[in-house]
């Protein structure tokens, strides 16, 4: 065999050898990521965009999807800032003509929960019978609604309607921004961000970005693990809360206590207060047409004026394009000459009237939203072919959003396409206790 | 079909012991690659499969009394069958492989250093042909690194990927869904650095198939994209046939005529065969078919010559 240096040589060559080509591996792969993270999204952007058009799309990790039946991936899609627009789910449902699978990938909007898009999935073995088209309507009658999805006609209760959505009067249509004026304890700034479509609140969106700007903002730190508060994550709360005014429409009708928390929004746990200020700032701006763009230049103006207009060398503009700047040195800026605070608006218009009605019962009396689509057919079907009135693929007919005709003479198939959506809605409401 | 063993009388290192061993240090780049990209798995079925070779041929020379010699080399072949493997090969399937190489091919025909067909060859293309199933397997690399489900399970399901979507430097680096060791063309020649560095083998046949491939090749692109080749080369494991399936100087001859014949004849079926296949057909086909034609010829050869020699001597 070997003579003993022989031996000892062959180990060494070994050892440098594994120890190299590790080394030269793992060079390689982190010369390689980059390539790797822009084939991934093309191929992601090749597959989605269809149904959520996102810059780039980051697969959800969650112990909740491997068991969760019927949900193969769910993928969050963001903008180019990285601000959520949406969720793409890919769902598995049986074709109950054939028994074989059907895989349909499933586009729902962030701030809205309106389908955005349904398609057949690009890994789906194509054995059920359920053809495109048959998918291309469902997808047609759903996209721009609400999920979940019944087909059948909406039967309302008349005690319901009562306590429906109301929409507060005086809203300019366009997006409205506002944001405190001083950072928190944690150097936090907090924004409100809110649509106003018709008159309705359509989106809100509530988010904090850090005076420290290598800080991510608070609601990727709190989906990181870093920012951490009592019950579900913040970002969640902040999710549930934004969807309830939208539902309330009414920042009062939040029913904040004296201790800034509320206990009507189940999953909230956090103080609300900021968050209802901004929302007021937001709609009073509203009334007074004073939108984000006029926000930011107002801000800008204001900064700049305290800096003899030297803001550009400033630095003070993160990278999602927000002025990072806290007025706790400057208390005087939102003093007016009687002592009174002044918001942005009022800083910069100098406008001191009164935009602050909420009462949203009286008003106008409200007016009573409606949701899009009304079919023909009462009774609904749950996704193991039994008929229930009560509840439609499991879920209670008090939640169903939208109705839709469905697919004329094939209400199986109907059936199924929508099972998929509402399987989606239930991972959804599972994953961020949405629509709670 | 060379006998490769030292006479008594010859006091050097460069025995069997020192080439297998050579050989095997050859495989570490590839070794390292694979279980980098792949991890825990990778790991295994390379363990799994070199431990069950050597075992296997151990046991066989023990019953049948022969001289058991290096372990190196059986080891050898073991890696060289799990690298030939995909990632999420299940053990059964990589056991019935290693069974197949160690007991029928190399025993049947006559233990070690008298088969002459590679064994790891032959032993993948038997698991290709009653486990088709396992082919489509290929999952992707640096992704689960920590799961040894598939050693049980196998494959959860086919990985889609499109070769052109991948970048120049990934190809290079093998950082594309393929086998454990094919990929990485630059880990294969690292490979083929060190063992000509410790002069451990003559090239000739090796060379040969790269140069006649490579002409072959670029005859065929020279109307479109002659990049095509060097793709060609890179991704198809051409590299890996030439590097560790050529360079096996049991089944392949080493140097003469014979050897460069019989490289270029293992060029030309792989290239015929990349018209109408691709994936381990085209690594482990045309080595095998060669090292049945050259068998054969080698028979016919010495019984033309015992006969011509009986002739005579009458």
């Amino acid at each position: 065999m070997f003579s003993r240096d022989t031996v000892v040589r062959f180990t060494i060559e070994a050892f440098c050898l594994a120890v190299v080509s590790v080394v030269i591996v793992v060079l390689g792969i982190l010369a390689t990521n980059s390539n790797e993270y822009e084939r991934l999204q093309n191929n992601y952007y090749q597959n989605f965009n269809q149904v959520l058009a996102a810059s780039s799309y980051q697969p959800v990790q969650s112990t909740l999807i491997a068991g969760y039946s019927g949900i193969n991936g769910v993928y969050e899609g963001l903008d180019a800032e990285g601000n959520p627009l949406g969720f793409v789910l890919e769902v598995e449902v049986v074709d109950h003509q054939t028994g074989y699978p059907l895989n349909l990938i499933v586009g729902v909007d962030y701030n809205t929960a309106e389908l955005t898009g349904l398609t057949r999935a690009p890994n789906d073995p194509r054995t059920s019978a359920i053809t495109d088209e048959q998918i291309a309507i469902i997808a047609e009658q759903t996209r721009g609604y609400q999920i979940p999805v019944a087909y059948g006609v909406e039967v309302l209760d008349p005690d319901q309607e009562n306590s429906d959505q109301l929409r507060l009067t005086g809203l300019n249509d366009g997006i409205y921004y506002a944001q405190t004026l001083s950072a928190d304890r944690s150097g936090y700034i907090d924004y409100v961000e809110m649509s106003i479509e018709n008159g309705i609140i359509t989106m809100v969106q509530w988010d904090a970005f850090n005076t420290d700007m290598n800080i991510k903002n608070r609601r990727q730190s709190s989906l990181d693990g870093v920012y951490e508060v009592q019950g579900l994550n913040w970002a969640s709360q902040s999710y549930i809360l934004c969807h309830a005014l939208m539902d309330v429409q009414n920042p009062d009708l939040l029913a904040m206590k004296s201790d800034g928390t509320t206990d009507i929004i189940d999953g909230v746990t956090i103080n609300i207060r900021t968050f209802c200020n901004l929302c007021i700032e937001c709609i009073e701006n509203s009334r007074a047409g004073f939108d984000k763009d006029m926000y930011f230049a107002g801000l800008q103006e204001i900064v700049d004026g305290l800096f003899s207009g030297d803001f550009e060398s400033l630095g003070v503009v993160n990278d999602d394009g927000y002025i990072v700047f806290s007025f706790d040195g400057y208390p005087g800026v939102f003093l007016a000459e009687d002592g009174t605070s002044l918001n942005v608006r009022q800083r910069v218009t100098g406008d001191m009237a009164n935009y602050s009605d909420f009462d949203s019962t009286s008003g106008n009396g409200g007016e009573e939203l409606t949701t899009g689509n009304v079919g023909s057919e009462d009774g609904v079907r749950t996704g193991d072919t039994t008929y229930d009135a009560d509840s439609v693929d499991g879920i209670p007919m008090s939640e169903i959003k939208t109705y839709i005709e469905g697919i004329d003479g094939h209400i199986m198939i109907t059936a199924d396409i929508v099972s998929a959506i509402n399987t989606a809605y239930r991972f959804l409401k599972d994953y961020l206790n949405w629509m709670a | 079909m060379n006998m490769r063993y030292s006479a008594p009388f010859i006091h050097t290192d460069r025995n069997d012991a020192y080439f297998s061993a050579v050989h095997l240090l050859s495989l570490i780049p590839i070794m390292a690659v694979a279980v980098v990209y792949y991890g825990l798995r990778a790991a295994i079925l390379l363990l799994f499969c070199s431990l069950l070779f050597a075992v296997t041929d151990d046991i066989c020379s023990r019953i049948r009394k022969v001289s058991r010699g290096s372990i190196l080399n059986p080891l050898f072949y073991g890696a060289v069958f799990a690298l030939l493997l995909p990632p999420d090969t299940p053990l059964y399937i990589a056991f019935t492989g290693v069974m197949f190489a160690a007991l029928v091919v190399r025993q049947i025909s006559g233990g070690r250093g008298s088969a002459f067909i590679n064994p790891p060859a032959a032993g993948r293309l038997f698991i290709r042909i009653v486990f088709p199933l396992n082919e489509g397997a290929l999952a992707m690399p640096c992704a689960d690194r920590t799961s040894v489900k598939s050693l049980l399970l196998g494959s959860s399901g086919f990985e889609c990927f499109d070769l052109s979507k991948y970048y120049q430097s990934e190809i290079f680096m093998g950082r594309y869904p393929s086998f454990l060791g094919t990929a990485c063309a630059f880990m294969i020649l690292a490979g083929l650095v060190y063992i000509l560095a410790k002069r451990a083998v003559r090239f000739y046949a090796p060379l040969s198939y790269i140069g006649m491939l490579t002409i072959l090749l670029l005859l065929r692109d020279l109307r479109n994209e002659t990049s095509e080749t060097m793709l060609f080369l890179a991704t198809t494991g051409v590299l890996f046939t030439a590097v560790y399936l050529l360079f096996d100087e049991e089944t392949v001859r080493s140097f003469g005529t014979v050897s460069i014949t019989s490289a270029f004849v293992c060029a030309a079926l792989t290239f015929l065969l990349s018209f109408k296949t691709g994936g381990i057909d085209l690594i482990v086909v045309p080595v095998v078919l060669t090292g049945v034609l050259t068998g054969i010829l080698d028979y016919g050869g010495k019984i033309i010559k015992v006969y011509g020699e009986e002739k005579q001597s009458v």
